[in-house]
């Protein structure tokens, strides 16, 4: 099956502009929206069905950084998986200790302390956010591609952690 | 169907009316010579009653014509049946009691109709007389044959559910008209606004109408309209305005004369329209004069009302709105400053609070260039255009307003399609069988944010049968779900190693109300925090029974194998692993299968030297065990 990056026609690298995604989706729809074949024979409707469904998915997939990246190992055929990756134990360390802070916050109704902390874990997100932006553009370049492959599924592991930690948080 | 015959000129395409059907009015409009024309009446008003009275022994009256006999016969001239349609009367409690006219429970169709003495009518036949009022018109003012206009794009609330969008549907169909598309009104809003548009816009959508509240958060890219999240209220409107009106003047009729007014349908219908011509005027005026008399019931009424007192009756609806307008916002990922442009639509935005009070939030005048209560007719035009082929240049995407998913064996909710996925979309996610030799699954389809099947909506259930027995875990069951661009839901489900297939398509009986809606949102926040909780219990109880299954299928070759002191160890952490059962401490579970996995390691690696000759280290027994 064609990668999210193949359906859309982008290149296939993690720094992939917001707008661009946008405009992606924005052409293929111009074509291929099922409104586009309204008076058209049905087969030819279900056709676009589909084909936009395949196009709405990618969008989506493409829009979360997250996804983005396990989408591009894939196609660079070094497939994520979470259960291989060690954990930093530092950061493990951190994480415990934010989440009794966000429980006690939440204990004690403290919405100022609660909302820092939220602020402060997306800022977190961000910074490893570019991190990650930044080791992908080093790995993409790099023809052997697996020097770094460990530290970017560290990276990945943590920001999943970050995310469902901040979603958790409210 | 005919099909077109090779080499002929495509036949120019069907005219396609784009229809507003409203609670308070309705309006009809057509995409022409490149732009959209809301069609008015003789008199020049585009805007159509959405009242149909019922003479006795005469032909149902539509529009303005209806309106003049609120009045005289209030029993059977129906208004708001907009609020009635695809509902129940459990849902409708509130509206019932301030309706003049009669609304019953139908057993057979487990819904809301209307009871009008002589005969039982439903909302959707009543809906249906306002829509063929919209074609005759659409046929007067464009001198064609009233048969010849048989397509429609008709819009609702966003937050109309299935049934609602269903009853709509099948009102058109007894009008004769076959919907093209059901948009929701603050898209086709847009739409009407979108076109000459900058890129890269976000626009929010404020629709205050006579018996509805939409707000919507849109993403406009020079053609493409993209929802990315609603939020309203189909019980929030103008009306809520009118009735502040009359039952605070109702009030002082009955201190005054001690006649309780509002028990008389046709009292009751005289003060909602003098309510209502008051609100008005105090668009404009700085107050406005409440007048009514009653001469055999002893009433002589009469009082000013200021734009400040009328200011404080209507203070919290447009809290409500405003409410909606934050949680809008948070779902959009957007704050009032990120927002580009604010649109008003509907005639309650002419309140000038009302306006006041979304400038306020949002920091800054909103736009009211095109008249509020023709918009939505615009926009429904110009889907109509783009269906037509007309329109090349736009183009409008939908999202889903719940998430979808599938209920686990556990009773946790795998979800499958996320909410505020742009569609058509289409999702899988992979599944398998719990016992040795299962030969079917059933598959139980909900609706909702929560965690938990039980705290979500079940829009329904169907069952693969016939997989070929195997040993748990080993089939393979793809399960599809397929969202059109109408939002109609298809759910495939194939065990991809023996082709077993089965499939549904889900029409909901009763889709949800709004006040489902809102509570599951609001549940699944407050929530969150336990549901995970409770997930993360049954999946380490998953977990669990999966490696203590494993070390007993081995427990013979563990006892003749491993050493006396890993023997000890492994019996141990069973034994522990096995008293937990029931057990809701999740630290507590954790840690006996922590316990028992690290005493299996041992089994692992005796079991891949056996197998294999080959050490494995830190291989745990429940890898092998299939």
């Amino acid at each position: 099956m064609a990668s999210p990056f193949e359906l859309l026609g982008l290149p296939v690298t993690f720094n992939l502009e917001a707008s661009n995604i946008d405009s992606a989706l924005r052409a293929a729809g111009l074509k291929w929206h099922p409104d586009r074949f309204a008076c058209a024979p049905v087969v030819e409707r279900e056709h676009a069905e589909e084909q936009m469904a395949e196009f709405n998915m990618a969008h989506a997939c493409l829009s979360n950084p997250l996804q983005r990246a396990i989408a591009l190992l894939e196609v660079f055929a070094c497939p994520y998986d979470p259960s291989g990756v060690n954990a930093d134990p530092e950061f493990l360390m951190e994480m415990l200790e934010i989440k009794e802070e966000l429980a006690m916050a939440k204990g004690g109704n403290d919405s100022t302390a609660l909302s820092k902390l939220i602020f402060d874990l997306r800022q977190r997100e961000q910074r490893e956010l570019m991190q990650l932006s930044q080791l992908f553009s080093t790995w993409e370049s790099d023809q052997n591609r697996s020097q770094d492959l460990p530290k970017l599924q560290q990276l990945l592991n943590q920001l999943h952690y970050l995310a469902r930690t901040i979603e958790t948080s409210y | 169907m005919e099909l077109p015959i090779l080499g002929q000129e495509p036949q120019t395409s069907e005219l396609i009316l784009g229809i507003d059907l409203g609670t308070t009015h309705s309006l009809v409009a057509v995409y022409q010579h490149g732009e959209p024309r809301v069609l008015h009446d003789g008199e020049g008003d585009t805007l159509i009653p959405s009242v149909v009275s019922f003479p006795q022994g005469g032909a149902p009256v539509v529009g303005k014509a209806a309106v003049e006999r609120m009045l005289l016969d209030p029993l059977h001239t129906i208004y708001s049946a907009k609020r009635l349609i695809g509902r129940s009367v459990e849902d409708l409690e509130r509206e019932i009691s301030t309706l003049p006219y009669k609304v019953v429970h139908s057993e057979k169709r487990d819904m809301a109709i209307i009871d009008l003495g002589e005969r039982l009518i439903t909302p959707q036949e009543v809906s249906a007389h306002i829509l063929q009022a919209c074609r005759d018109r659409a046929a007067a003012e464009l001198k064609l044959d009233a048969k010849s206009l048989t397509k429609a794009v008709i819009t609702v609330p966003a937050y109309f559910d299935d049934a609602q969008r269903q009853a709509t549907r099948r009102s058109a169909s007894l009008a004769g008209l076959e919907v093209m598309r059901i948009v929701s009104e603050p898209t086709a809003a847009a739409l009407a606004y979108g076109l000459n548009k900058q890129d890269n816009c976000k626009v929010v959508v404020f629709d205050l109408g006579g018996g509805t509240f939409d707000v919507s958060v849109l993403e406009l890219h020079d053609d493409v309209f993209r929802v990315i999240a609603t939020a309203g209220d189909t019980h929030l409107g103008g009306d809520d305005f009118d009735r502040a009106i009359m039952v605070h003047c109702a009030a002082e009729i009955r201190e005054q004369s001690g006649v309780e007014v509002l028990a008389d349908p046709r009292a009751r219908a005289a003060l909602r329209m003098i309510s209502e011509d008051v609100k008005k005027q105090l668009s404009s005026n700085e107050d406005a004069e409440f007048v009514y008399h009653d001469a055999d019931a002893g009433i002589a009424y009469r009082r000013t009302i200021d734009w400040r007192t009328f200011q404080n009756w209507i203070i919290p609806y447009v809290q409500r709105t405003l409410d909606h307008c934050v949680s809008a916002l948070h779902d959009a990922k957007q704050t009032p400053d990120s927002i580009d442009e604010i649109i008003l639509v509907g005639g309650s935005t002419r309140v000038p609070f009302v306006k006041a009070a979304v400038a306020q939030l949002f920091n800054r005048p909103a736009n009211d260039s095109i008249n509020p209560d023709e918009v939505v007719a615009r926009g429904a035009a110009i889907q109509a255009g783009v269906l037509g082929g007309e329109v090349k240049n736009a183009l409008l995407l939908d999202v889903t307003p719940l998430s979808l998913g599938i209920g686990t064996a556990e009773g946790t909710v795998s979800k499958i399609i996320n909410r505020n996925s742009a569609i058509p979309v289409q999702a899988k996610e992979g599944f398998t069988t719990y016992v040795d030799g299962q030969t079917a699954v059933k598959f139980t389809i909900v609706q909702g944010e929560r965690e938990l099947v039980k705290d979500n909506r079940t829009l329904g259930e169907f069952e693969l049968r016939g997989i070929p027995p195997m040993a748990a875990g080993l089939p393979q069951i793809g399960v599809r779900f397929q969202l059109d661009a109408n939002g109609m839901l298809s759910v495939f489900a194939k065990e991809e190693k023996s082709g077993v297939e089965a499939s549904i398509s889900i029409e909901p009986k009763h889709g949800l109300t709004d006040n489902e809606v809102e509570n599951m949102l609001a549940d699944a926040w407050q929530n969150a925090e336990r549901d995970l909780e409770t997930r993360r219990i049954i999946d380490l109880h998953a977990q669990r029974k999966n490696v203590l299954r494993a070390v007993h299928k081995h427990q013979e070759f563990a006892k003749e194998n491993l050493s006396p002191e890993s023997w000890e160890e492994l019996r141990e952490a069973t034994a522990a692993a096995e008293n937990i059962e029931g057990s809701t401490e999740a630290k507590q579970i954790k840690n006996c299968v922590d316990e028992l996995e690290e005493a299996s390691i041992a089994l692992a690696e005796s079991l891949m030297n056996d197998v294999a000759n080959n050490a494995v280290k830190n291989q745990k027994v429940s890898d092998l065990s299939s």
